[in-house]
């Protein structure tokens, strides 16, 4: 039993190590792009603090984190409204306030009208990969259709906000049904 | 066995040169930035970055308590978590350990997985997971409570549920932190953090520390009813240090968590032969693994871990003293694994997990003692025991096909071999329907527990134990039923098969008849910005073939808190834990008292990085035990506590 166990664990390993990984790219570095081109899209009301420019743009990742590093390693050397990009994760809620963009991870599924709470009537651009969370008041929807990210915008919720989209954004966007 | 462990590092090390020379293979992400919008929108991906976590793919009722839920609310111990959520119960013995009884089976804290980043922690000899103080909580990302059986994923012991304490990670809790404070009964903590993540070569760090001490309460003379005297003595000494170093997708990580405390009261009542002094339980527990996930297809998703667990009950552990002699204890225990698990999705209908692994364990056959005939010197050190060799060889494959977008069918199955239980198969079934506000779970599933070394050697010893198991049926739902309401329900039946019990003489554990239990969990959240609560119930009801009540369980339990912001700076949170009457295994005391314990959180910020905070713990003082097979007046539980403590964080 001894041998044969040895040799087995042996064979999986070696097997395991042999996998050749190839490059691809993956669903969240193209979303983590994709907050950068939004921004780019997006005008924020005079008194938010995105018009400092002594202070970064802050992108945050509320629940569980689904980028990975991916974040860092893009925003590392990126610049967003020409400015230095923090990223901050939030799990205490009361942090939402510091960020100028923020993105709700499918982790907080059930809490995103909570979430809203935090960022209603603050120049914050709300963005999710949850299904549906447009109609729960979500700024930007992204999505996948045939392995390709899409997004929806959510005009009314655009409406409430301080934060207006430019026109030419909504002419990439899909409509949700 | 020396040879074994060479030829598995070389192993190691041939698998990580592999893993490393791929990594030069990536494409630069930052051209991303360059291309045109529409080229972006056009761009085919894969999906899926994240490391594949077992605990996500049990088909099953799963609470996750944020380490925002955990700071607000002032969890301290792991009872703390399990108290405020359904379906746990507790016999916390105040001095040596705390028995967690899941879903309403009481057992000896085998039948719930504990894990640490995935790898886990349970006491290797009995497969027990030790209750108290010494999880760093300060250093928690999350903790995942997975509700009823889950061998089809985890092997033994993943009966009654699975609790997966996940540690921060390197990226997300950069800077310094420090977490610290003192109170009543002596109590005092110290935690230090540091975590450090480098973007550009993706590599980080993160370590923290934690040192606690408290005496738990005033359990002397008139403050008990049994056989302590004044000079009872009792303490937690508890030590904790957790690394984790990343470094692209591989994750190399050890928690140590060691254990001291006093048996005095567990011994003391039981006799008055027994001192009430200088006894000392040891224990402690280490887990190192290695860790790496690798995509070689957007089809597939692989994750590789080697592991070595240790669980050791020291050899300077003083169990007890009495007149003339004292005894000390030794029991050395080690596991050594690896695990394989793959994910492969072929279409947007169907998708497959499953894992192979394999273990090796080195498990003392019983405690080594050594004795004094003196109350003032100490027995030698004992020697090492004899240690029983196991190899075990497991296998799990669990299929899932989308019938409709909406609804998803699983079954999956898994075959274990040991040499020391032999072979167990293990089947599941699930069938899923998620809509945008609600999700309503039907499952089917089963789960065994192996006898260990400890069951089978003990007392007199039983060789013929057959695994406990399992068979649960189990409807669960999650409804957001108004945009801040929140209503969780599960209703379950479940069949426990050989229930391990001690036979009529006490020497020896046998194998039980059938137990039925069916049970209800009820859960209400209500979420806003600056008031957030929450109020769940636990209904069981037991039945034998004769109907019998089981002991130590209560029929009902329930739970409520409220936490309150009134302005950016100050938390306020209360909560209650509710237990009703139990019938308790002792002529004399044949029942315990219900009893309904507050507890308290006032946090002040008083910069972003600085925050205060008191926390009351039994704020009534309520008198209040938890049942035991000897008087119930042995099991008080924790008295009032005031804790006054900081927490700051400098990035």
């Amino acid at each position: 039993m001894k041998k044969s166990f040895h040799y087995i664990l042996l064979c999986v390993c070696v097997v395991f190590a042999n996998m050749q990984l190839h490059a691809q790219t993956q669903e969240y570095i193209v979303k983590a792009v994709f907050i950068e081109r939004f921004a780019r899209f997006i005008e924020w009301p005079p008194e938010s603090k995105v018009h400092n420019t002594a202070k970064p743009f802050v992108v945050g990742v509320v629940g569980e984190n689904p980028f990975g590093t991916e974040l860092e390693r893009l925003y590392n050397q990126q610049a967003i409204k020409n400015k230095q990009v923090d990223i901050l994760y939030i799990s205490d809620y009361k942090n939402i306030e510091r960020c100028d963009i923020i993105f709700i991870s499918k982790s907080e599924q059930s809490k995103v009208h909570l979430i809203l709470d935090y960022c209603k009537s603050k120049p914050i651009v709300v963005i999710s990969d949850i299904e549906k969370s447009q109609s729960m008041g979500v700024h930007i929807t992204m999505g996948m259709q045939h392995n390709k990210v899409v997004f929806a915008i959510n005009d009314k919720a655009f409406e409430k906000s301080a934060c207006k989209v430019d026109y030419r954004l909504k002419q990439y966007a899909v409509q949700q049904k | 066995m020396k040879q074994i462990c060479v030829k598995y590092a070389f192993m190691m090390m041939y698998v990580f040169f592999e893993t490393f020379s791929s990594f030069a293979q990536e494409i630069p992400k930052d051209s991303l930035f360059e291309i045109s919008f529409e080229d972006l929108m056009n761009m085919e991906v894969s999906s899926g970055t994240k490391l594949l976590q077992r605990a996500q793919e049990v088909s099953a009722k799963v609470t996750i308590i944020s380490y925002d839920i955990i700071q607000k609310r002032g969890y301290n111990t792991i009872e703390d978590v399990l108290a405020d959520i359904p379906g746990f119960q507790f016999r916390n013995i105040q001095s040596i350990n705390s028995y967690v009884f899941g879903r309403g089976i009481p057992n000896q804290n085998n039948l719930i997985l504990v894990l640490i980043d995935g790898v886990q922690i349970n006491e290797l000899n009995s497969g027990g997971f030790y209750g108290g103080a010494q999880y760093n909580l300060d250093n928690v990302e999350r903790i995942e409570v997975i509700y009823g059986p889950a061998s089809v994923v985890y092997g033994t012991n993943a009966v009654s549920g699975i609790v997966n304490i996940i540690t921060k990670k390197p990226l997300t809790s950069q800077g310094v932190d420090v977490n610290a404070h003192t109170g009543s009964f002596n109590t005092q903590k110290l935690q230090l953090g540091y975590g450090y993540y480098n973007a550009e070569n993706d590599f980080g760090i993160r370590i923290s520390g934690l040192k606690k001490y408290s005496e738990k309460g005033d359990f002397g003379g008139a403050n008990c009813l049994h056989n302590w005297s004044d000079s009872v003595y009792n303490f937690e000494n508890d030590m904790s240090f957790d690394t984790k170093l990343t470094y692209k997708s591989i994750t190399i990580g050890t928690n140590y968590l060691r254990k001291q405390s006093s048996a005095n009261l567990y011994y003391r009542t039981q006799g008055t032969q027994y001192r009430e002094g200088e006894s000392l339980w040891n224990i402690g527990f280490l887990n190192s693994y290695v860790t790496y996930n690798v995509k070689p297809s957007s089809r597939f998703l692989f994750t590789h871990t080697s592991y070595y667990r240790n669980s050791t009950l020291y050899p300077n552990t003083i169990a007890h003293i009495v007149d003339t002699s004292q005894i000390r204890y030794y029991r050395p225990n080690y596991l050594i694994g690896t695990e394989l698990v793959g994910k492969f999705t072929v279409n947007d209908k169907f998708s497959s997990i499953g894992g192979i692994s394999f273990d090796y364990e080195n498990l003392a056959k019983d405690y080594s003692i050594t004795w004094s005939d003196s109350i003032i010197y100490m027995p030698p050190k004992p020697p090492k025991p004899v240690m029983i060799e196991n190899y075990s060889t497991n296998g799990f494959l669990q299929l899932t096909y989308a019938i409709l977008p909406q609804l998803e069918a699983s079954a999956g199955g898994r075959f274990d071999y040991n040499t020391s239980y032999d072979f167990v198969y293990t089947p599941s079934g699930s069938l899923i329907y998620k809509a945008q506000m609600y999700t309503i779970k039907l499952l089917y599933m089963e789960a065994f527990r192996a006898p260990k070394p400890w069951d089978y050697n003990w007392g007199e010893g039983n060789h013929s134990l057959l695994p406990e198991e399992m068979h649960s049926m189990e409807v669960t739902s999650n409804f957001v039923v108004a945009k801040h309401v929140m209503v969780e329900t599960s209703i379950y039946k479940n069949r426990f098969y050989n229930m391990f019990v001690k036979n009529n003489t006490n020497t020896a554990w046998i194998n039980a008849d059938t137990i039925n239990l069916i049970g209800l969990e009820a859960e209400l959240q209500y979420l806003r910005k600056r008031f957030q609560s929450y109020i769940n119930y636990t209904y069981l009801h037991f039945y034998d073939f004769k109907d019998n009540t089981l002991e130590e369980i209560a029929p009902h339990t329930c739970n409520a808190g409220i936490t309150y912001m009134p302005t950016s700076n100050i938390t306020a949170h209360v909560r209650c834990n509710y237990t009703s009457k139990k019938v308790n295994a002792n002529i004399l005391y044949p029942q315990v008292d219900d009893a309904c314990v507050f507890h308290a959180k006032l946090s002040y910020i008083v910069q972003q990085s600085l925050q205060w905070f008191i926390d009351v713990r039994n704020i009534l003082n309520t008198e209040y035990y938890h049942t035991s097979n000897r008087n119930v007046t042995a099991y008080r539980q924790p008295q009032r506590t005031v804790l006054i403590g900081v927490t700051w964080h400098l990035l």
